[in-house]
């Protein structure tokens, strides 16, 4: 589908096509991001869909898909690209003992050849139109926060000895955080905010019965059911969508399609990470004694 | 475009910052959507919520805010009761509360708040009926204060107490990402530099551990303590984002957990839900009874090896059992020690006041607690910063 002809409902109808079930907000956000060229900061709890919308767009619009996973330390290196020393240094040497007469060598070993593109540079330089996504950003030092807002602002790279790279397509950024850190008033500023929460009982029916299509309606409602219950409870970490969705399977690989309460006892480890949750679960929804 | 406009300066007046770019990106959405989607309104409030939100916790303010500009006309000039919506039903029901709690509420609203008038012939004709009105708003005053006198609902307060607590977020934050600080590492340098044979190229640091310890917060609520650990959760609700795990709790002679209120959009709702809780189950100007209260606490707050248990009390066990003449609080105390990492007790009153009369300092401290002298919310802020 091209983007000049696309509509709000055929957005939507497009993403659930490629496997994503989305809110009415997300579709609008991302249909003004599209229209308007602008980045999406996502923000949200672990496990509700942040990186999945993102590949989701790039399969539904079959976008080319670059991924940035930021963490503590990372640098310009490692984003934009860096130096082949290796190839360097043996370009020298091989040039000492070929001696050949007329090269400028110097010249030679700071061309694009001797250059390793990272995911940054290579989405800027993808031919076709790509998407981007910049995986916790909030885990990134400021500099680099800065550095990525000069790039998507400017649409421009500037690498020291090599030149300045322009955007050479129509990139998507989507960049998505924990909110560990409060990230640059600019950044925000410069990008339309989406919050995604915990799924509705509806939309999450709907996710885990297109993961899961094997799954009977009454094994995943229940499940699912269980699933809300169990997030209202003050937890230290509350199940995502993503462990709705292994525990279903879970108990398709236990051989109980119906998924009897016995099982869900059984299995509700899948869901909880912690001893503490786990207890407080069992005592308040399955009204276990132990 | 008027109404954009409009919109974007009531937003402001409501403390979400609305920039020029937002008012032309709203713009445009705005003839994008109107072509699109027949000025559906569900999904315009959509779009410019993902325009000119930068926080979750501003949803709120900007739902109210837009029913007021794009919201059905008629419904503005007769609002009844039903029509307002959860928020701001929530937001005056925190007033009334704190009202009914008899306390001297005094949220600034932005509309309220009069320019002042200025002094043309150096007489002031309206002279404030209350003299402290006048340097309410000198922070560095309030900073210094003597913590145990800040005992009423001041709402400039309430704002400090955010400021610092988002201090404290961003230091600590700060803090973890001081890689480039860190000492280099021997062993990775090595081998990461074998590929340029041996030849020392780049040098790796060793990068900061991140600790994910819990942070459990536990404040007394007793006639002494109970405006202090008011403040102080404000400033644990504004940092909560830095610690990885965080809990609160209350206690006097029994304890409540109300790590439910951090989970409220707004600092003033959660304010209210902490006060709402304690008065639920009757923990009102209650008196100290810390054995009762740790025993609560152990069996609540599920202590392991990752706990940092903060206490903020002046630990005057006034109605706890005693043996020999040492409370008895003391033994559970240890136990809490034993099993958490560290418990740190944070103790407002001056130092020469400690181990005087039923204070249980000296014991507290050979349970294993490190103690802190908090004199004034600086030094608080600067403790939880440090944790």
């Amino acid at each position: 589908m091209k983007d000049e002809d696309m509509t709000i409902e055929a957005l939507k109808q497009v993403l659930n096509e490629s496997n994503y079930v989305p809110d009415d907000s997300i579709v609008t956000t991302i249909f003004l991001a599209l229209k308007l060229k602008k980045p999406v900061l996502v923000e949200g709890p672990p496990g509700v869909g942040k990186t999945e919308l993102s590949k989701a767009v790039a399969r539904a619009f079959g976008r080319d898909f670059f991924r940035v996973q930021c963490y503590e330390g990372i640098t310009f290196e490692q984003i934009v690209g860096e130096w082949n020393y290796q190839k360097q240094l043996l370009h020298l040497e091989m040039s000492k003992l070929t001696k050949t007469e007329g090269l400028d060598t110097e010249n030679d070993v700071f061309s694009d050849e001797f250059f390793i593109k990272r995911p940054l540079l290579s989405a800027f330089m993808n031919d076709k139109p790509s998407v981007i996504l910049i995986d916790e950003i909030d885990k990134a030092d400021e500099e680099v926060e800065s550095f990525l807002l000069q790039a998507l602002g400017e649409g421009q790279i500037t690498v020291n000895d090599l030149g300045t790279f322009n955007l050479q397509n129509d990139l998507m950024v989507i960049l998505t955080s924990n909110a560990q850190r409060m990230l640059l008033d600019e950044t925000k500023d410069r990008c339309l905010f989406l919050y995604i929460d915990y799924p509705s009982f509806e939309r999450e029916l709907s996710i885990v019965n297109s993961r899961v299509p094997d799954a009977s309606t009454e094994l995943v409602k229940k499940v699912v059911e269980r699933i809300q219950s169990i997030r209202k409870l003050n937890l230290a970490k509350k199940p995502s969508i993503r462990a709705t969705v292994d525990w279903v399977k879970t108990i398709l690989a236990l051989g109980s399609p119906e998924g009897n309460d016995e099982t869900l006892k059984r299995t509700v480890g899948v869901v909880l990470k912690s001893e503490d949750d786990k207890k407080k679960v069992l005592k308040e929804i399955f009204h276990s004694k132990e | 475009m008027d109404k954009i406009v409009k919109f974007s300066g009531l937003l402001r007046e409501n403390g979400i910052p609305a920039s020029v770019r937002s008012t032309q990106t709203a713009t445009d959405a705005y003839k994008l959507l109107k072509k699109d989607s027949k000025e559906n309104e569900n999904v315009l409030r959509d779009a410019f919520a993902a325009i000119y939100l930068k926080d979750k916790r501003q949803l709120p303010t900007f739902e109210e805010t837009f029913d007021s500009v794009f919201g059905p006309e008629e419904s503005d000039s007769v609002k009844t009761e039903e029509e307002i919506t959860d928020s701001s039903k929530k937001r005056s029901n925190s007033k009334r509360f704190l009202k009914a709690y008899n306390y001297s509420f005094k949220v600034l609203e932005p509309e309220k708040v009069k320019p002042e008038k200025p002094d043309v012939d150096g007489i002031d004709y309206m002279p404030p009926l209350d003299e402290k009105l006048q340097d309410r708003f000198d922070e560095s005053e309030l900073l210094q204060r003597d913590i145990t006198k800040l005992n009423s609902f001041e709402p400039e307060l309430l704002d400090l107490c955010q400021k610092l607590g988002r201090k404290i977020a961003n230091r600590r934050a700060r803090r973890l990402n001081e890689s480039k600080k860190m000492r280099p590492d021997i062993r990775r340098t090595m081998r990461k530099n074998l590929k340029y044979g041996g030849t020392l190229i780049d040098l790796v640091r060793s990068k900061p551990k991140i600790k994910k310890s819990e942070h459990i917060f536990l404040n007394d609520i007793s006639g002494s303590c109970d405006w202090i650990s008011s403040w102080f959760f404000c400033m644990v609700y504004a940092a909560q984002t830095s610690f990885h795990r965080a809990k609160t709790f209350d206690f006097d002679n029994k304890t409540i957990e109300t790590t439910s209120a951090l989970e409220e959009p707004r600092l003033l709702d959660a304010f209210v839900k902490v006060r709402d809780l304690r008065q639920k189950s009757s923990m009102i100007h209650g008196t100290s009874n810390m054995y009762t209260a740790f025993k609560s606490f152990q069996s609540q707050a599920n202590i392991n090896n990752k706990s940092y248990v903060l206490i903020l009390s002046d630990c005057r066990d006034w109605a706890g059992p005693k043996s020999d003449k040492k409370p008895l609080s003391a033994d559970v105390l240890e136990e809490i020690a034993r099993r958490a990492k560290r418990v740190v007790v944070l103790n407002p009153e001056p130092r020469n006041k400690w181990n005087v009369v039923d204070s249980c300092v000296s014991y507290y401290e050979d349970a294993g607690a490190d103690f802190f002298e908090v004199r004034n919310l600086v030094q608080l802020a600067d403790l939880v910063t440090k944790l």
